[in-house]
């Protein structure tokens, strides 16, 4: 080992949903004196707003940290942090496969979740020391022991000397950064070997191109190398490496063991994917870093502009945002209903949902977006096989043989009161239970089969309602399977509203269609006629509503000359209209297409 | 501006009990001293108002509440006396004061006509006793016939009953026979309105939260509507307004200014103006209304001044005049805005509405079905 890597010290920092990961790494950077408290914004890692208002982080953000350790020694701490959410479980992997340790941050007062033994397995399988720390320890209803015993029984890691921490005041951090030093190894590798490093993040930035986020683990690389990304094939010349902390700070090179930035004037991040080894062109290594799989979507929508946008505006920023986003992909597609838009395929239902929030909020725009499908397996009677992600591409059924749907293996851990609760839910859902197993005398874990297609409709909201938020799920692809899927069908005034189309399994088509169009009737303003919602497989009518014909929509007195009040009403109307789509003659309102996907407690 | 004439709105704020239904701005209030107080009130905002309105001619005057026939003779006298001293009204202006039947005195409507009111507005709503008192009014069927006649007798040639439709579980026929003594009594004019139950009045609770009555469904509302209208057509009225009709020549001038995009002037707390090109109002707070008019200012709430771009102007424009039922000009909106209006708006608007909106020899207009449901297609133009 040389000398330098003795005094660096790569970890990430893993954990549940508000488990308190962000406020924990908030304290770590400013006891390492990077930022001054003052001018922290809080959760430093965090910096996009929706992930702020959510409380999870979905984007990486590495930092380099100098820490001054009682031994007198300065360490170099990369913090590499990682998104915290099931549909980014590669990403995640990518991120630890640049580490050597982990801190297993434990909320003292909830104990162990689904999603943090999902992490640490992850961790485990890059052969990571995992170093646990209980947060939360200031809250009254905080209970150390018991989680320090729930560690060790559920994970098997050394948990007694946990350290205790409150990153929420800032209680216990001194002992957990002595730790990380003590604990967790210093990287290897060889800085003369043939360069060898590893991409666990990049973004796209205005000036520099895809900057990339690189772990060196053998070798080296510097500004002017060519290098050659060895999964994708591609060669580029470095324009920059650096560091972050947190600002970009340029430097003349990057060494076995250290991680930092990569600029190369590489146009999209697509072209620089998470998993991918960089080498150098001249000197390649003979083998690429291990564990890099290309981008599979789980779950596709259609995304349109609403009544009023432009399907430019939209295609604009579908591109920037996919330039950032080597998850995100999506392609033209048109819809009878809804004009020109776009397929979209992404992760799963929360990346999704993180897209087209930043439609809204980060580009300003109004879109449509249809049920998110899976990508069905369909297997037409000549033996060929279609994927089939679009509910409106769905052969006919006559020329299909059969159709089969993706499963996933879903662990989800609950409090054991809602066992039957959950086990409801997942009967429900086509859900096949493989295994439950007791973590603790309180928790259980159970391993479901279930289809992705039942996932991704409102599983998880029904998770969350039916255990108070206590429930956690995590899940993961496992293989396709025959299954009696059929096409679903809305029409609004004998219209088919191609929007609403769905695949559901032959079991569920009734409850949903009638769910569908009570939902609609709920939804659907009055027109000045009646307007038939009606579901139906094929041309069978299987479920209908009809929203009654208003009559009457008149402001009979002047309110004395008030003008400016009248116009407010009037106002109020019209935006309530502009957020309306027209279908032949029915007009329907965009949360109409979310709101048919909603979970509804009471059903 | 094309004209240089003025509506002069005055509010009095007062009633003796609020109706169940209303969510004007009034309080009651019995206080003689109190009523002269603010009478003064308005005289010295007239005073302050006098310089800008040095180039206009007041050609309509219209006192409504509240319940403007609470005021004693001596002060609506005081009032109109002022308007005279302030201001250049028109000799044929039109002066309406609103009343109660259940205030009126033969000593008012005398005082009225001296003064020089000559329109006359009677708060009848319904001939019968029981939705009368649904409404919480304060008046019956019979005093409501006696003082109709006691103000023709005066010597008013101008008269309107305002009538309402669409009340909690009033029956169709209940309100055509109130149409039709209505017609039989034979006002100049007679307004009719479809009750609007708002949140916060006594009759909203009454029906949405303690579940008394039923609200009338729209379907037997919008019948009663054309019933009515039909009705009144048959005996000479011309339908001009959503909610009003009048023998031909006696549609309320003053009316008709808030839907001809003609400036108007409100004095009293919370009245509304369009003046010199601006919207605004008066505070709505009777004691804001009173500190200012002491301290010599303008009662207006600055808060209240609205800034519309000629876009918006164009859509109040359209929307105020699709009220009325000859609709607009569309001759008069290019003299007006300079523009062509389906060069601002898009002429599918016409398609959309096939039924409801018209377009006949140059003038926009609503048709009976769309009255109906004018605000959906009003709201395509603001």
């Amino acid at each position: 080992m040389k000398d330098y890597q003795n005094y660096i010290r790569n970890f990430s920092i893993i954990a549940h949903i508000d488990h308190g990961k962000s406020t924990l790494a908030d304290r770590i950077i400013e006891r390492t004196g990077l930022v001054s408290k003052r001018d922290m914004r809080e959760q430093f890692l965090d910096n996009m707003d929706l992930e702020r208002e959510r409380g999870i982080t979905i984007k990486l953000q590495t930092t380099r940290l100098v820490y001054q350790a009682k031994d007198g020694n300065e360490y170099i701490f990369n913090l590499i942090d990682t998104p915290g959410h099931v549909d980014f479980t590669y990403e995640v992997s990518r991120s630890l496969a640049a580490c050597e340790g982990a801190v297993l941050v434990v909320d003292a007062t909830q104990g162990v979740e689904a999603q943090t033994l999902a992490n640490v397995y992850l961790a485990m399988d890059e052969d990571l020391e995992i170093m646990p720390v209980l947060n939360k320890i200031d809250l009254p209803s905080a209970r150390p022991d018991e989680v320090k015993q729930e560690i060790e029984d559920v994970i098997g890691v050394e948990a007694m000397d946990a350290p205790l921490v409150s990153a929420k005041e800032g209680t216990g951090i001194d002992e957990l950064l002595e730790e990380i030093v003590h604990k967790i190894p210093a990287p290897e590798g060889d800085e003369n070997g043939k360069l060898k490093a590893l991409i666990f993040d990049s973004y796209y930035d205005n000036y520099k191109g895809v900057v990339i986020y690189a772990r060196i683990f053998d070798g080296k690389i510097k500004k002017g190398d060519m290098i050659r990304l060895m999964n994708t094939g591609k060669k580029y010349e470095v324009t920059e490496v650096g560091t972050y902390s947190p600002g970009p700070v340029e430097c003349a090179q990057l060494r076995a063991g250290e991680v930092g930035y990569v600029c190369a004037s590489i146009k999209q991040v697509a072209d620089a994917r998470v998993g991918d080894t960089i080498t150098l062109a001249e000197h390649p290594a003979d083998q690429p870093l291990p564990g890099y799989k290309r981008v599979q979507s789980m779950v596709y929508c259609g995304i349109y502009p609403a009544e009023g946008e432009k399907y430019e505006n939209v295609k604009d920023a579908l591109e920037k945002l996919q330039v950032n986003d080597a998850a995100f992909h999506f392609e033209p597609e048109t819809s009878t209903a809804l004009g020109y838009g776009f397929r979209c395929g992404f992760l799963g239902l929360l990346h999704m949902e993180i897209i087209v929030e930043r439609l809204e909020r980060e580009f300003d725009l109004a879109v449509i977006t249809t049920s998110p499908s899976v990508i069905y397996r369909v297997v037409m009677n000549d033996g060929s096989v279609q994927m089939v992600q679009n509910p409106t591409n769905l052969p006919d059924p006559i020329l299909i043989d059969h159709i089969e749907e993706p499963m996933v293996k879903a662990d989800i851990m609950v409090p054991k009161e809602y066992v039957g609760s959950i086990m409801e839910i997942c009967q429900e859902r086509r859900g096949t239970l493989l295994n439950m197993e007791y973590i603790t005398e309180t928790r259980v874990n159970l391993h479901y089969e279930m289809p992705l297609n039942e996932v991704i409709y409102d599983f998880f909201d029904a998770l969350k309602s039916k255990t108070r938020g206590y429930g956690s799920l995590d899940y993961e692809f496992s293989r396709y399977q025959p299954s009696k899927v059929v096409k679903l069908d809305i029409l609004l005034n004998k219209d088919l509203v191609d929007a609403f189309s769905m695949i559901v399994h032959e079991s569920k088509a009734y409850t949903r269609g009638r769910f569908v169009c009570s939902k609609l009737k709920e939804i659907l303003p009055m027109h000045q006629f009646e307007v038939p919602i009606q579901a139906c497989i094929g041309q069978k009518i299987i479920a209908r509503e009809t929203v009654r014909a208003y009559r009457k929509d008149v402001i009979a007195k002047c309110y004395g000359g008030d003008i400016s009040r009248k116009k407010k009403l009037l106002e109020k109307q019209k935006e309530g209209k502009k957020r309306m789509r027209q279908f032949g003659t029915v007009e329907v309102p965009q949360e109409a297409f979310t709101a048919v996907l909603k979970y509804d407690d009471n059903k | 501006m094309t004209t240089n004439n003025l509506g002069l709105y005055i509010h009095i704020p007062f009633c003796r009990k609020k109706c169940k239904y209303c969510d004007f701005l009034s309080f009651p209030c019995t206080s003689e001293q109190v009523y002269r107080e603010y009478v003064t009130a308005l005289c010295m905002e007239m005073d302050s108002r006098r310089e800008d309105c040095e180039s206009y001619v007041i050609d309509s005057v219209f006192i409504g509440g509240g319940t403007p026939s609470l005021i004693s003779p001596e002060d609506i006298r005081r009032l109109m006396d002022t308007v005279r001293k302030d201001f250049h009204l028109a000799e044929d202006a039109e002066i309406t004061i609103e009343t109660n039947p259940a205030s009126i005195t033969q000593a008012k409507l005398d005082a009225y006509l001296a003064s020089g009111i000559n329109r006359i507005s009677i708060g009848i709503q319904s001939f019968d006793n029981h939705i009368l008192r649904r409404l919480g009014r304060l008046h019956d069927k019979n005093e409501a016939f006696q003082k109709i006649q006691m103000v023709r007798k005066s010597g008013f040639t101008n008269i309107n009953i305002d009538l309402m439709f669409g009340i909690p579980e009033q029956p169709m026929k209940t309100w055509l026979d109130t149409i039709r003594q209505g017609i039989f009594l034979g006002p100049q004019h007679i307004s009719l309105y479809s009750l609007q139950l708002e949140k916060g009045t006594p009759l909203y609770k009454e029906v949405y939260e303690d579940k008394l009555f039923a609200p009338t469904p729209e379907i037997l509302d919008r019948e009663m509507y054309h019933e009515a209208i039909r009705l009144l057509r048959q005996a000479g009225y011309v339908h001009y307004e959503i909610s009003n009709t009048a023998f031909p020549g006696k549609e309320s001038k003053h009316n008709l200014k808030y839907w001809s995009y003609d400036e108007y002037l409100g004095l009293g707390p919370g009245a509304s103006s369009f003046f010199g090109g601006q919207r605004f109002k008066n505070h709505e707070k009777m004691n804001r209304y009173i500190d200012a008019i002491k301290k010599h200012q303008v009662p207006m709430d600055q808060r209240s001044i609205e800034r519309y771009s000629e876009k918006e102007e164009m859509g109040i424009y359209v929307f105020t005049g699709l009220r009325k039922a000859e609709g607009i000009s569309l001759d008069d909106f290019r003299q007006r805005f300079e523009r062509d209006l389906f060069s601002v708006y898009d002429p599918a608007i016409l398609r959309r509405y096939k039924g409801l909106l018209k377009l006949s020899e140059n003038q926009l207009y609503l048709t009976d079905a769309g009255m109906d449901v004018s605000n959906t297609v009003m709201a395509e133009f603001v």
